[in-house]
């Protein structure tokens, strides 16, 4: 009886461990600030989506957001909520399966945070680019 | 059979409403066609009934860039206000799209009714480009949008991409590496405590077990403890099973260690990290931080 005992806590620590392993906490991620009043911000938000291969769902551009499905791990469904603000952020918050918040920020499991972070990280970078392009373009007509 | 009157009716009909039926034909947004329903859609692509929308991969004409099911007008092209009623392909109006203002105004197409100016109360244009739905002038406006406060969580962090050396092979290389190094030391402290050697040939009579002062070869790396177990000074080695039990790992695990330091040293890996927010406004940089005290739990610094 009381190996049994012993075997199902071994077993619950290597299951925890595993599953702890596996879980990585990252705050809520955004990107910003751009122009703020800048009404070419979710289109270039979208557009660098696309870029990077995320289909943007369920676009609302009177509130400025619209969903993208993160591919990190099929057999979840994990989407990336984006949501560009009348300040110039873009607030990016992943739901779904799995997919828990904590004082700290989100648990995250596999890879879905390393997706996560690039994905907000691209937009940072493209979506920057595009605006100062844009600017400069207005500057030299 | 009908009077000559009534096609005499029919002609006249046709012949007056053929201007607007051109016209019609004629109102397709700047690059779409219409398709075999009538309906404005990109080329290549029909207009689906059933989803009241244009579908298939559009090929894009010059001045645009495939996105999805639509084309997109590159950077820098300059867009002009619909003309109300134009008739789409979906119900959400579609914005005029001009590679060049003037060139457009200077040589309208036949048929086509110069696109008139934006108004003043609207931006003198856009770049990049607006999507359906959007005109310059009868765009949903940012300012509809929440702020940033409103839907950004207190711990809300930029990420920040980094580069650098890999923390944890570089850590566990040299952990290898040490651990190995520690084994083979084990060598000349167990052939110093039990006396590894002799001052003479074990079936010699009056032979004494010694140390076999082979120690300070163990400071060489990787090899030094299998040496040292093998070797002595001023002695006679009677036991060299260590040199081999505990040498060989040694020498191995150092090895393992040094091959995994120089390939962690040798490569960079990218990763993250999570940035305080700031603002610029004006001269002033406003930095946001969640972590400092305070009674909301959150400070706001101010640069100039």
């Amino acid at each position: 009886m009381s190996q049994t005992r012993g075997l199902c806590v071994a077993g619950l620590l290597i299951f925890l461990t595993a599953a702890t392993a596996c879980t990585h906490v990252v705050p809520q991620l955004v990107a910003g600030p751009f122009p703020t009043g800048d009404a070419a911000l979710m289109e270039r938000v979208i557009s660098v989506a696309a870029r990077r291969g995320y289909h943007a769902e369920s676009v609302d551009r009177t509130d400025g957001t619209f969903l993208v499905i993160a591919r990190a791990d099929p057999r979840f469904v994990v989407t990336f909520e984006v949501q560009c603000t009348a300040d110039g952020w873009i607030v990016v918050t992943p739901r779904g399966d799995r997919v828990t918040e904590n004082e700290q920020g989100f648990l995250l499991r596999g890879r879905v945070h390393e997706e996560y972070l690039a994905f907000v990280h691209g937009l940072q970078r493209d979506v920057g680019d595009m605006t100062e392009r844009a600017s400069l373009d207005r500057a030299s007509e | 059979m009908r009077p000559p009157l009534t096609y005499l009716a029919l002609v006249v009909a046709f012949v007056a409403l053929r201007p607007a039926l051109a016209s019609a034909q004629a109102a397709c947004a700047e690059g779409r066609e219409r398709d075999r329903t009538g309906r404005c859609c990109w080329p290549a692509q029909h207009y689906s009934v059933a989803h009241a929308r244009c579908e298939g991969v559009p090929a894009c004409p010059a001045g645009f860039a495939e996105h999805g099911d639509d084309c997109v007008p590159r950077a820098g092209t300059v867009f002009a206000p619909t003309s109300p009623g134009t008739p789409g392909g979906s119900e959400a109006p579609e914005p005029e799209v001009l590679e060049s203002a003037s060139s457009a105004l200077d040589a309208p197409e036949a048929g086509v009714a110069p696109v008139p100016p934006p108004p003043t109360t609207t931006p003198d244009h856009v770049t990049g480009y607006l999507p359906r739905g959007y005109e310059v002038g009868v765009r949903a406006t940012p300012t509809d949008w929440p702020l940033f406060g409103e839907v950004a969580r207190v711990h809300a962090r930029r990420p920040v991409q980094t580069t650098g050396l890999d923390a944890g092979l570089l850590f566990a290389s040299m952990a290898m590496h040490g651990f190995g190094w520690i084994i083979g030391w084990l060598v000349p402290i167990i052939d110093e405590a039990s006396g590894g050697c002799a001052t003479a040939p074990s079936w010699m009579t009056g032979s004494t077990r010694q140390s076999c002062n082979s120690w300070p070869l163990a400071f060489i790396p990787i090899v030094g403890s299998f040496i040292s177990g093998l070797s002595s000074f001023d002695a006679t080695r009677q036991n060299v099973g260590w040199a081999y039990g505990l040498g060989i790992p040694s020498m191995l695990l150092q090895t393992a260690g040094l091959i995994s330091l120089i390939i962690s040293l040798a490569n960079t890996t990218t990763d993250y990290r999570f940035d305080p927010l700031e603002a610029e406004v004006g001269d002033a940089t406003l930095s946001l931080s969640f972590e400092a005290p305070g009674d909301a739990g959150a400070s706001l610094v101010v640069h100039f």
